[in-house]
């Protein structure tokens, strides 16, 4: 008995502390090789300067143009800033809208449950399916929307079209990733179920697995769109007409009242999306 | 509607090294009610898997309706598991929809994908109808359009039964229906389950623990140890000998319980 305990004593660090000790290792070990030196975080006399002036313009922001030549035909700054938050909404809304239809579509083949449901178990052509579907999830999802942006703009030039493809490649490959995974996570008793009650692979999958897996899908989607919201107000640096084309202008003329305006503008929506969204998954899956 | 009638032919289930039924023999006819009894782990699932057509076994024949499951296509074995209600264990129920969302998907079988999600988000007023005495028939009437995970274990229960009601079975398979509920209710479910079959006239057979339920509402009561029938008679000739042999602990378990 007592060979038994002494077998049974657990290692001191099991596979699970080993792994977190590795990581925290990897972490150190970047550190030091970039050489970061706390010094860096201290700005320089003019940065501090410029810093202090923007810092301090945040509560006071512009409630009409700053500029010094404004335009006879220019909206008030607060109607631009308007347009600017519905144009990045506009521009996000459009790119969620694709990439769900996409996402969904690519995680149900990027998903093992889907190929288990509809092919003969081990079948070669699932496997080499799922594997294909995998692959175009990860490519898409392994380019950042803004480096897509970035080289549609070289290719294409500057169309709304192709900003909402930039978004949706990236976003599209990450909601099939996720969603293939919580569908594959879901819990299996309702299909065993439909499966014994005479339901086709595509109905036991469609009626048996993805509504287990909704509430989470849905979740995960408004948090995506959160993100869209955020991504597609950064495509305004390479001149698409949402609110950080307007930032960047009144930045660069140091118009830093106005760069607030729009910030507090972007706020407002992305809080107003919050409590929406929130609101709307309540009523959706209570 | 009439029941449906099984057979086992020499039925082997084996698991990986792992002998689950050996040499099942086995015929139930139609609109008999059946009561399974026996250990846990003695196969009275997999068996009622085999016999719903869920499960190929390793050896020997199933047949269901007088057709033997051995090289049909995969559209008749669905439609005969369409033909077939079975009870889970687990009541096996989505949680986060509404209950009649869970009894329109038992006719996927009949109805397909598209008919189900059409019953599901605008069903008729004939199906709404039938819902509605389902759930009457099993006792929940006012539970028709609450959401599933709300249910107690003795209502969610109920919802199962009537999802496999829905199907129009000829048969129903039920899994240990009575070990979520409380004695009092343990009874009324069996009772419920009886008078269907026997109102319907579909063939019943149910797995249960309770050998006093399974004498009083079973007219043939089958008993099974180490994956082969001990006993199979009709429930007025069960004697208490044979069911305390069949719960006695098996030579290895003791084995494995005095290490
Ligand atoms: N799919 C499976 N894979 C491996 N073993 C299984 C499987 N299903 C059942 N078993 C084993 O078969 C034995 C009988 O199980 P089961 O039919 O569930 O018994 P019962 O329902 O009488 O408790 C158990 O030892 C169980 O572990
Ligand atoms: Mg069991």
């Amino acid at each position: 008995m007592a060979r038994e305990g002494a077998a049974a004593r657990p290692a001191p660090l099991g596979v699970r502390g080993q792994v977190l000790l590795a990581l925290l290792l990897a972490g150190v070990w970047a550190f030091w090789q970039l050489g970061l030196s706390w010094g860096d975080l201290v700005p320089s006399e003019g940065g501090r300067a410029i810093a202090g002036e923007f810092l301090v313009r945040a509560f006071s922001p512009a409630l009409s143009s700053e500029a010094e030549f404004v335009p006879p035909d220019a909206p008030p700054l607060l109607l631009q800033a308007w347009r600017a938050v519905g144009a990045t909404l506009v521009f996000a809304a459009a790119a969620m809208s694709l990439s769900i239809v996409f996402g969904l579509a690519l995680g149900f083949f990027a998903s093992t449950a889907w190929w288990s449901c509809t092919f003969p178990a081990g079948s070669w052509i699932a496997r080499t399916l799922y594997v294909v579907a995998r692959t175009v999830v990860a490519l898409m999802r392994s380019v950042h929307e803004l480096l897509w942006a970035l080289l549609f703009l070289i290719a294409f030039g500057l169309s709304d079209l192709v900003a909402v493809f930039a978004l949706t490649i990236p976003y599209a490959g990450t909601l099939a990733k996720i969603y293939s995974e919580l569908i594959d996570e879901a819990p299996r008793d309702s299909a065993r179920a439909l499966h014994a009650a005479g339901a086709s692979g595509v109905a036991v999958f469609c009626i048996g697995l993805v509504p287990r897996a909704l509430p989470d899908m849905a979740a995960y989607t408004f948090y995506r769109f959160e993100c869209a919201i955020r991504a597609s107000a950064v495509l305004g640096f390479f001149g698409y007409e949402t609110v950080g084309l307007y930032i960047k202008q009144s930045f660069s003329s140091a118009n830093y009242g106005e760069v607030w305006t729009y910030l507090y503008a972007l706020l407002v929506v992305v809080l107003v999306f919050d409590v929406w969204s929130g609101r709307l998954r309540k009523r959706l899956l209570a | 509607m009439t029941g449906t009638d099984f057979a086992l032919e020499g039925v082997s289930m084996r698991f990986d090294a792992l002998t689950v039924l050996e040499d099942v023999s086995l015929r139930i006819d139609a609109g008999e009610r059946v009561a399974l009894v026996g250990p846990s782990g003695s196969g009275k699932t997999t068996l009622l898997r085999l016999l719903g057509g869920v499960l190929e076994p390793t050896g020997g024949g199933v047949r269901i309706g007088g057709a033997a499951l051995a090289g049909m296509s995969p559209a008749a074995l669905r439609a005969v598991r369409s033909q077939i209600g079975f009870v889970h264990q687990d009541h096996a129920l989505i949680p986060n929809v509404r209950v009649a969302h869970n009894v329109a998907t038992g006719r996927v079988g009949r109805r397909g994908l598209f008919g189900v999600m059409r019953d599901v988000l605008w069903p008729s007023r004939d199906t709404l109808a039938e819902m509605h005495a389902l759930l009457d028939r099993v006792g929940i009437e006012e539970k028709l359009f609450e959401r599933t995970d709300r249910l107690s274990g003795g209502q969610r229960q109920r919802v199962a039964i009537a999802r496999a009601l829905f199907q129009q079975p000829s048969a129903i398979l039920a899994d240990e229906p009575v070990s979520s509920v409380d004695p009092s209710r343990a009874r009324d479910t069996v009772e419920l389950l009886q008078s269907i079959s026997r109102d319907d006239g579909i063939t019943l057979c149910a797995s249960l623990h309770n050998v006093e339920l399974a004498r009083e509402f079973f007219p043939r009561v089958l008993g099974l140890r180490d994956g082969c029938i001990a006993f199979d008679v009709p429930s007025g000739e069960l004697s208490e000998d044979a069911v305390a042999e069949l719960y006695e602990l098996s030579s290895n378990e003791m084995l494995a319980d005095g290490a």
